[in-house]
């Protein structure tokens, strides 16, 4: 009986999202304890810089808490895409078997990083809630969980399209830390709110979809936060052209990928 | 059935493009052993990787019926940081066995193999020896249809190489090999038909003597 490709693929993600498990800390003797201290440490950090310019809340959320929900979802694109540009060239060898295809790596990597992601946020604010006793009250769930899908699909998106043109154009992989994620870590929405920032250059920041994300997360989050003209349809439709883009650029190059 | 219709396949290079097949078109005899000659860098890796279909020809199609195997050679198809164990694991994985199956499967390679405790250790620390013993312990672990060998009977002692013998002669009623080889004596002893790889055309020779005899005449010449 002859598998459906459907069946074929789901096989091989599967399999390969055992092998990522295993591997995917490898290097580091913490392990997936380093899920949870990296963002850890962004906060602990900043919130010093913060206290020490004498800022303790935005709009009443206290600065840790404000850090931690924006840190987390930045994190977890930035580090998904990294993921995604290395997992082609790091499982060339798998392409051996003519189950797997270029995809399976990207698509595998994406949803363990999404599971990491998930439970780190969630333990985060416990963390946060329980120990430190920060009121933790999420305003509105709903809100949250959509922004968090679209949040998914976006790096899926991005994750695909970088995996690639980072295979074909192997440059790509040292610029698009330099170029791109250095600059979002600060015009994210993640050290400072919008508000912030002077109404006049509002219209230039919004254009980055992960400030959108940011400050939604931050808006269904915490009562009474202040933010600018952010909007879920904006960060749905930037996800959907950018998951359009990256599964024709897949197509249109998958098989140069593999092919020598 | 194995066919290739129109099939041409070139690699660019500075110095324009190599060509490996030239609008080869071919069908493969039905249920015999099949040996590919040919002269280093005239592409019989890159025919069983097309036959395998992990790579593709820039012209034609390479049409096939039944299960076919994956290329086992030296080099591919594992991971170096991961356990023997792992490996075998995966395949068996991505080829969609029940977990159950899987842990069968893992059983029989573990032994076939012989590796005792290296079978748990990162193939990085493998000889090129083991590494083959790995590979076509797992692929004799499955039915294929067609066994793709690239050189792997090359390597390993003579004890596993009586040992694969005699597993592939076990499958030999339903099963065949394509076999790439530089040593003529395995070629005739495994194989019924010869095709000989030359400037970029496919010669077939129905007895396996008469194309290692091209095929050494032309090595001389």
């Amino acid at each position: 009986m002859p598998r459906s490709p459907f069946e074929i693929q789901k096989a091989v993600v599967f399999a390969l999202f055992v092998r990522e498990l295993k591997t995917r800390f490898g290097k580091y003797r913490l392990g997936y304890a380093w899920a949870l201290l990296e963002p850890m440490a962004h906060v602990i950090v900043l919130s010093a810089i913060w206290s020490a310019m004498g800022r303790s809340e935005f709009s009443g959320i206290p600065v840790p808490l404000f850090l931690a929900t924006g840190i987390v979802p930045y994190l977890f694109f930035q580090k998904t895409i990294a993921k995604c540009m290395h997992a082609i060239e790091s499982n060339r060898g798998l392409f051996n078997y003519r189950q797997v295809r270029p995809i399976d790596p990207v698509i595998s990597r994406i949803i363990l990083e999404s599971i990491v992601y998930f439970v780190s946020y969630l333990m985060l604010l416990f963390i946060a809630g329980w120990f430190l006793d920060y009121e933790v009250g999420v305003h509105d769930l709903l809100g949250l969980i959509a922004i968090n899908a679209l949040l998914y699909l976006l790096t899926f998106g991005v994750g695909l399209t970088f995996s690639v043109y980072g295979t074909l154009y192997p440059e790509m992989m040292k610029l698009v830390p330099i170029l791109i994620f250095r600059p979002m870590y600060f015009m994210s929405g993640i050290l400072f709110p919008l508000f912030v920032v002077p109404t006049e250059y509002h219209h230039w920041l919004l254009w980055n979809p992960l400030l959108h994300i940011v400050e939604l997360n931050h808006l269904f989050f915490f009562r009474g936060f202040e933010s600018g003209d952010v909007s879920l349809l904006f960060v749905f439709l930037f996800a959907l052209a950018s998951t359009t883009f990256g599964l024709l650029s897949y197509r249109a190059n998958w098989l140069k990928m593999v092919a020598t | 059935m194995i066919r290739l219709e129109n099939v041409t396949k070139f690699y660019p290079t500075p110095k324009g493009r190599k060509y490996i097949l030239c609008d080869v078109n071919i069908e493969f005899p039905p249920k015999c052993n099949i040996a590919i000659l040919g002269r280093n860098g005239m592409g019989k890796s890159t025919l069983l990787r097309l036959l395998g279909g992990i790579d593709y020809p820039n012209r034609g199609h390479v049409r096939s019926k039944g299960r076919i195997s994956w290329p086992m050679g030296l080099s591919g198809g594992v991971q170096g940081s991961m356990s023997g164990r792992d490996n075998a694991r995966f395949v068996c994985r991505i080829y969609g066995d029940s977990e159950d199956e899987v842990e069968r499967k893992i059983e029989y390679i573990h032994e076939f193999t012989e590796l005792g405790d290296y079978f748990d250790m990162p193939v990085k620390t493998y000889s090129s020896g083991m590494r083959a013993r790995l590979s076509f312990a797992t692929s004799m672990a499955f039915d294929f249809d067609i066994y793709l060998m690239d050189e792997i009977t090359a390597v390993g002692d003579q004890r596993f190489k009586q040992k694969s013998r005699a597993a592939l002669q076990e499958k030999k009623d339903k099963a065949n090999i394509i076999k790439v080889s530089h040593n003529m004596q395995e070629l005739i002893r495994d194989c019924d038909v010869g095709i000989y790889l030359e400037k970029g055309q496919m010669h077939l020779y129905e007895d396996i003597e008469e194309a290692v005899a091209i095929y050494q005449r032309e090595q001389v010449a």
